[in-house]
């Protein structure tokens, strides 16, 4: 933020001369004659006619090429760390904020209905994390959308400006009954109907997979990208990774046909969009590392979420007794409208 | 308790306990009134929050649908019904809180926790025709489905008018997906 407020100020003041290499003093190179013969103070100077456009008289340039330097003495150490920050792997030509969540929460509204209350909350306040839910129905549609598209490879950019958690939180809230149910179904269909009982343990082990999963790997990332001083937020990496997850929310409703190659190909398919979509988007940020350690992190990503689906085929989708029921047409379950169902 | 304030300042010393816990089970009773025919009103009757009437629906809720299960998934049942009813109320209400609706947290949840009196009282009665014969899946899924329909309309109108009009679809989506969970271990018993 103060970065961007000092740039501006550095554009307006107009000089011709502010290109010139700050970190660089022209004393150095100027023969120390000028600054002997001017002979002058602070005083002098302010009172020194800096607007005459006298530019063949050379100690007058040269005088006011260092009355600039002492004016932007003190600035000095805060052009520093730009600087220091393109030098970064990852940083691109949009300004990264270093902080992992905002300095000031209401700082992202943009001008919506509840940007009118100004005021500092404390962070075990409601309206202190309005922030991560600043966004509309549009947005997070789009959102949705992006996800299950992998073909362009900015999701990052997209959610730079306003990182929503609502997405992610009802993505996984979702994944997680509509696993348990079709679960059940599934199992339901591979057993004997009439001595078949729900199994009311599966809402408790996909919470833990699901929320473990889009939990516990992204902070481990971010943990990461830190070490490897990449401008990337913890939020950045929830965000990804909940709205990464979407796309099993349909994947998990069709998987209720009983069928168990029509289940691996949408298992499949469903973890191969997903995939390509988490690992491109994440190797966009470690392309100007030349290393091997954006390879490698991505391979573990990849890895990671080959086994959520492997784990969603083999242990919530199991098909224990493999004999093939009647039914090959999808049953009525109760799907919830707003998802999208093919 | 709250309603003494409304009826004046008639004194509650001396009246007799029985009285007391009338009135209670009255003010309960005209709000679950308002759940079941909702109209225009409803915002006025359950102005006054209380927890007693969500606390009972949960409770009844709770112990019908871990009967149905085997010894083993009994506690488990109605520790996740409770579970499920108080937390997803309490997230449904944050949740819309964080998204700009001006709601207070206890009159959301105390909304929320009446309006589960029709899948409460669809639970009652598959249990009730479950005790004489066995009610087939395909009978009990339009039954919980309009009991479904029939508890996020009436919350709708809580919660649909509080936030703003470009985030409406963001606040009632997890309402509807609560009740939807809820009426799936109706179904499911």
């Amino acid at each position: 933020m103060s970065n961007q407020y000092n740039n501006n100020n550095r554009h307006d003041d107009g000089n011709p001369f502010y290109n010139e290499p700050i970190n660089n003093p022209p004393q150095n190179n100027q023969p120390q004659a000028i600054f002997t013969n001017t002979n002058i103070n602070f005083q002098d100077y302010t009172s020194a006619p800096s607007s005459q456009p006298n530019t063949s008289y050379q100690p007058n340039l040269q005088f006011q090429e260092f009355s600039h330097t002492t004016i932007d003495m003190n600035q000095n150490q805060q052009h520093y760390p730009p600087q220091q920050q393109q030098q970064k792997i990852g940083s691109g030509p949009s300004r990264v904020p270093e902080s992992d969540f905002y300095d000031n929460p209401n700082s992202n509204l943009r001008g919506n209905v509840d940007s009118v209350d100004d005021k500092k909350y404390s962070f075990y306040q409601v309206p202190y994390y309005r922030s991560l839910f600043n966004v509309d129905t549009k947005e997070v549609g789009f959102r949705l959308l992006r996800s299950m598209l992998p073909i362009k490879f900015s999701f990052f950019n997209l959610i730079r400006d306003n990182p929503d958690l609502y997405g992610p939180f009802w993505v996984l809230t979702t994944l997680v009954f509509v696993i348990s149910v079709s679960s059940n179904l599934n199992d339901y269909f591979h057993s004997e109907h009439s001595e078949w009982q729900v199994d009311i343990n599966i809402v408790v082990y996909s919470a833990i997979a699901i929320y473990g999963y889009s939990f516990i790997v992204p902070l481990i990332l971010w943990g990461v990208f830190k070490w490897m001083k990449l401008g990337l937020r913890l939020l950045d990496m929830l965000c990804i990774y909940g709205y990464t997850l979407f796309i099993y929310i349909p994947a998990s409703i069709l998987c209720v046909i009983p069928l168990t190659f029509v289940q691996w190909i949408i298992v499949g398919v469903a973890s191969g969009i997903s995939g390509v979509f988490l690992v491109t988007n994440i190797f966009t940020p470690l392309k100007e590392d030349f290393t091997k350690r954006g390879i490698i992190i991505c391979a573990v990503i990849g890895a990671l979420h080959l086994g959520l689906a492997l784990l969603l085929k083999l242990y919530f989708f199991a098909n224990h007794s493999e004999s093939l029921p009647n039914e090959l047409t999808i049953p009525p379950i109760p799907t919830n409208g707003t998802i999208f169902t093919n | 308790m709250m309603m003494e304030e409304h009826q004046g300042p008639v004194s509650t010393l001396d009246e007799p306990v029985f009285q007391t816990i009338l009135r209670d089970v009255k003010m309960v009773g005209f709000k679950l009134y308002h759940v079941i025919l909702p109209r225009g009103n409803a915002e006025k009757a359950l102005r006054d929050w209380d927890l007693w009437g969500p606390l009972v629906l949960c409770l009844a809720l709770s112990v019908l649908l871990s009967t149905q299960y085997q010894d083993n998934q009994r506690a488990l049942a109605f520790a996740l019904v409770f579970v499920i009813v108080w937390c997803g109320s309490a997230v449904v209400t944050v949740n819309a809180q964080l998204l700009g609706g001006n709601l207070s947290f206890f009159q959301c949840v105390c909304v929320l926790g009446y309006c589960i009196f029709p899948l409460t009282i669809a639970t009652l009665v598959i249990y009730i025709v479950n005790l004489f014969l066995n009610m087939h899946i395909a009978v009990k899924l339009p039954v919980v489905g309009v009991c479904w329909f029939w508890s996020s309309f009436a919350s709708y109108g809580f919660l649909g008018q509080s936030v703003p009009e470009t985030r409406r679809i963001l606040a009632v989506y997890p309402v509807l997906l609560f009740y939807l969970v809820i009426a799936w271990l109706v179904v499911v018993q």
